[in-house]
C-alpha cells in the first residue's frame, strides 16, 4: 500500500479502522463508520507527515580519524557530530557505517535517540583495518522512525571520508631496526664489489697516524719502508636512488595471505630507510601502466623518511582476486562441459591480450615526447639531474609492465645508470591448491621460463635482476644485493 | 508549522472528550468508560507514554461509537453532527495520543500541508455518500435508487480506501549530501 514501512502500532492502527468498518456494517450503524474513516485519516497525515520530514532531512555530518596516521591492525579512533539543522527532531538509529574491511574495536558507532532541532549528536568509536589502502567510511545510516510510531525508514546520509590507512606498524618497526643495522654499500676495496653503491674509492697512502683502522693499515709496505702506512679513501658522491612502485592491476589481485602490492610497499620503505641511514639521498614513486602516480625526489634529511611513508600512503589497495580460483576450481571439482572450458580459456585469453595491448599503449605508440608510466618517469628525472648518476630500484611483478621496465632499462644503460629490478614473482604469491595438475604444472614451467628470458634482457642491458617471493624480507634482500648476489 | 505545549495538549484532550460526552447518549457504562479512556490519555501525555495512551484512545472511541446515534450521513445536518460529535474529537485524540512520545523532549508540531490534506480526506469521506448520489441523479435522473445505511457505508469505505491508497503512494525522494571529505591526516 505505501513505499514506507508500517510499524507494528501502523497495523494496528489499520486493523481497528478495518475492524470499526465491520463492525459498522454489522450493526448498520454509520458512527463506527466514521470511527474507522477517522483512524484513517489519523494513518494518512502520519504518512504524509514522516514523508514531509523525511524530504526536509537538514543534516550536516562532521567526521573526524584523531589519528595522525592509521595503521592496519591498529585501531583508529573517528568522532562524528551530528548537527540537525532542521526545525523537526530526527527520530531514530543513527549509525555510522564501517566499511567491510573494518571492525569496530571500541565505543559505539550507533545511538537511538531523537535529536532535536539545532543540536548535535556525538559519536565516538574506534576502528581496526583490516588492510592498508584508503579506507572510505560512505556515510550515516538513520533507521528513521515516525514522530506518532506508525512508520520506520531507513536514510542513508552520503558524507564519504576517506582515511588513508598505512601498512602495519610492524613494518615500521623493521624499517626502523633495519636502518641502524642494515647497509647497502661495502667499504674499501672488494674483490665481489656490490653492484649498487659504492661509498669510499682508494686515494693514496700515508704515513700512520695512531686511531688508524688497521684494517687500512697497508701491511705488504711495512716491510720494505719498515714503518706503518696506512691507505686513505676518498667518498664518493652519495648516489641518488629512487624506488619506483609499481601499482598495476596485476600488482593488486590478492591470491593469497599477501598481496604483492602490501609487500612491494613494505619493501620500498624499509630499503628507503637503509638508504636515508646511509646518509644516501632516497625518494619514491608510484606508477601504474600509463602514468606516474605520485612521487618524491630522491633527497636527505629528517624529514624525508616521513616524507616517502607519505606518497606510499598513496598506493592503492590490494583486491581480491577470487574469480580466476573459483573457476578453476569449478573446472577441479565438477568438471564442466568443454564449452565451459573454451569460455574460462578464452576469458583468460582475452585477459592477456588486454594486458599485452596495455604494455604496447604504454610502452610504445602514441605517447608524449617524455613519455608515461615507468619510463616517462625515468626519463624526467634524467633530464632533471643533467648527467649525475642515479640509481633505480624497480619492484614490479613484470606482468603487465614489463616493457615499460624493460625500456627504463635500456633507457638506464644509454645514460649510464644503473638499475636494480626486484619482480614480485606472481606464482610465488599465489595459494597452492593441492598437487597441480598437468596443465598446471605446464603453465608453472611457461611462467619460469619466461622470467628467465626476462632476467637475461635485464643482465644484458646490466640491470641488476632479484627475484622474490612473500616470504623474503627486506633484511634477506639487502643482503643478497650488498653481497652481489643479484 | 504549529507548536503544541504539553498544556495546551491537555486541554484539547478535556475539550475534545467533554464534546464527545455531550452527544453521547448518557448511560453509566459510557460515561465511565469515556472518563477511564480520558484519565489514560491524559496520563500517557503527562508521561511520554504512548501505550496508556493508545489504550484510553480505544476505550474512548469505542464508548463513543456505540453511544452515538447515526443512522444516515444523507443530510448535511447528520454530516455535521457526525463531524462534530464524532470525527473532530476524535481526529484530535487519535493525534494528541499517537504523539504522546513526540513531546518528550520539546512541543509538539502540527505540520500544517499534512494536517490540511488529512482533513480534507476526511471531509471527502463523510461527504462520499450524499456526493456519489447526487452525481448518480445527475447522469440518470430517472433511476430510481433506495440508499440504505449498508449502502451509505459501502461507499464511505470505498471512498476512504481509494483516498488511502492514493495518498499513501508516493514514496519519499529522500535527499542526500552528496559532499567528500578527504580526511586531513597531515
Amino acid at each position: 500500500m505505501s513505499g514506507l514501512r508500517s510499524t507494528s502500532l501502523g497495523t494496528a492502527i489499520l486493523s481497528f479502522a478495518i475492524v470499526f468498518a465491520f463492525v459498522g456494517i454489522l450493526f448498520s450503524n454509520l458512527s463506527w463508520t466514521v470511527l474507522s474513516v477517522t483512524f484513517a485519516s489519523a494513518y494518512v497525515y502520519a504518512y504524509l507527515r514522516f514523508v514531509s520530514e523525511l524530504q526536509r532531512t537538514d543534516i550536516h555530518i562532521d567526521r573526524k580519524a584523531l589519528d595522525d596516521v592509521s595503521f592496519a591492525q591498529e585501531a583508529t579512533s573517528i568522532t562524528v557530530e551530528i548537527l540537525n539543522k532542521d526545525p523537526v527532531a530526527v527520530r531514530g538509529t543513527f549509525e555510522d557505517i564501517i566499511p567491510e574491511d573494518c571492525e569496530l574495536s571500541a565505543g559505539s558507532n550507533r545511538s537511538t535517540r531523537a535529536l532535536p532541532p539545532k543540536s548535535i549528536l556525538k559519536l565516538s568509536y574506534s576502528i581496526v583495518p583490516s588492510r592498508r589502502g584508503p579506507l572510505i567510511i560512505p556515510g550515516m545510516k538513520i533507521a528513521r522512525s515516525d514522530s506518532l510510531g506508525l512508520f520506520d525508514e531507513e536514510q542513508i546520509i552520503e558524507h564519504p571520508t576517506v582515511i588513508n590507512v598505512h601498512t602495519e606498524k610492524g613494518s615500521f618497526d623493521t624499517a626502523r631496526k633495519m636502518a641502524g643495522r642494515e647497509h647497502l654499500e661495502f667499504s674499501g676495496m672488494g674483490r665481489n664489489p656490490a653492484i649498487v653503491l659504492r661509498e669510499f674509492e682508494f686515494e693514496g697512502i700515508r704515513e700512520y697516524i695512531p686511531g688508524d683502522r688497521a684494517r687500512d693499515i697497508h701491511w705488504k709496505l711495512f716491510p720494505k719502508l719498515n714503518k706503518l702506512m696506512t691507505k686513505t679513501y676518498r667518498k664518493e658522491g652519495s648516489l641518488q636512488t629512487m624506488v619506483f612502485v609499481d601499482c598495476s592491476r596485476s600488482m593488486r589481485l590478492k591470491r593469497s595471505k599477501v598481496a604483492k602490492i602490501d609487500h612491494a610497499v613494505d619493501l620500498s620503505m624499509q630499503i628507503s630507510n637503509v638508504l636515508l641511514s646511509s646518509f644516501y639521498p632516497a625518494g619514491v614513486a608510484l606508477f601504474d601502466e600509463i602514468n606516474v602516480l605520485n612521487k618524491t625526489a630522491p633527497a636527505l634529511g629528517r624529514h624525508q623518511f616521513e616524507t616517502i611513508v607519505k606518497v606510499l600512503r598513496e598506493v592503492p589497495s590490494s583486491m581480491e582476486g577470487g574469480k580466476e580460483e573459483v573457476v578453476r576450481k569449478d573446472e577441479t571439482e565438477s568438471n564442466p562441459a568443454p564449452e565451459q572450458k573454451r569460455k574460462a580459456v578464452k576469458a583468460s585469453a582475452e585477459g592477456r591480450e588486454f594486458l599485452s595491448a596495455l604494455d604496447r599503449f604504454t610502452t610504445k605508440g602514441s605517447r608524449p615526447a617524455l613519455g608515461i608510466g615507468l619510463e616517462g618517469g625515468i626519463k624526467q628525472i634524467i633530464a632533471r639531474n643533467r648527467g649525475r648518476e642515479q640509481l633505480y630500484i624497480i619492484i614490479s611483478d613484470l606482468v603487465s609492465t614489463r616493457d615499460a621496465v624493460i625500456a627504463g632499462a635500456r633507457l638506464c644503460k644509454s645514460t649510464g645508470n644503473k638499475m636494480l629490478v626486484i619482480q614480485t614473482y606472481d606464482d610465488w604469491y599465489r595459494d597452492a591448491e593441492g598437487m597441480p595438475d598437468m596443465p598446471e604444472v605446464e603453465r608453472l614451467y611457461g611462467d619460469i621460463s619466461d622470467s628467465l628470458r626476462i632476467e637475461a634482457t635485464f643482465r644484458g642491458l646490466g640491470v641488476s635482476y632479484l627475484r622474490i617471493g612473500p616470504a623474503d624480507t627486506a633484511t634477506r634482500i639487502v643482503r643478497a644485493i650488498r653481497r652481489g648476489r643479484t | 508549522m504549529i507548536a503544541i505545549s504539553r498544556g495546551v495538549r491537555l486541554i484539547l484532550v478535556i475539550a475534545a472528550s467533554v464534546d464527545l460526552v455531550l452527544f453521547s447518549q448518557h448511560g453509566l457504562l459510557v460515561i465511565i468508560a469515556q472518563a477511564m479512556g480520558t484519565v489514560l490519555i491524559m496520563l500517557g501525555l503527562q508521561s511520554s507514554y504512548r501505550p496508556a495512551s493508545l489504550l484510553g484512545l480505544l476505550l474512548v472511541a469505542t464508548a463513543s461509537a456505540s453511544a452515538i446515534e447515526l443512522p444516515s450521513l444523507l443530510e448535511v445536518g447528520q454530516i455535521i453532527t457526525g463531524l462534530v460529535s464524532l470525527a473532530i474529537p476524535m481526529l484530535v485524540l487519535t493525534w494528541l495520543a499517537l504523539s504522546a512520545e513526540e513531546g518528550e523532549s520539546a512541543d509538539v508540531l502540527l505540520l500544517k500541508r499534512p494536517a490540511i490534506i488529512a482533513i480534507t480526506f476526511t471531509l471527502i469521506c463523510l461527504f462520499s455518500a450524499p456526493l456519489v448520489i447526487l452525481v448518480i441523479s445527475l447522469f440518470a435522473p430517472t433511476t430510481s435508487m433506495r440508499i440504505t445505511p449498508m449502502t451509505e457505508i459501502a461507499i464511505i469505505l470505498i471512498v476512504t480506501v481509494g483516498g488511502a491508497v492514493a495518498l499513501t503512494r508516493r514514496v519519499p525522494d529522500i535527499e542526500r549530501i552528496p559532499e567528500t571529505k578527504e580526511q586531513a591526516q597531515d
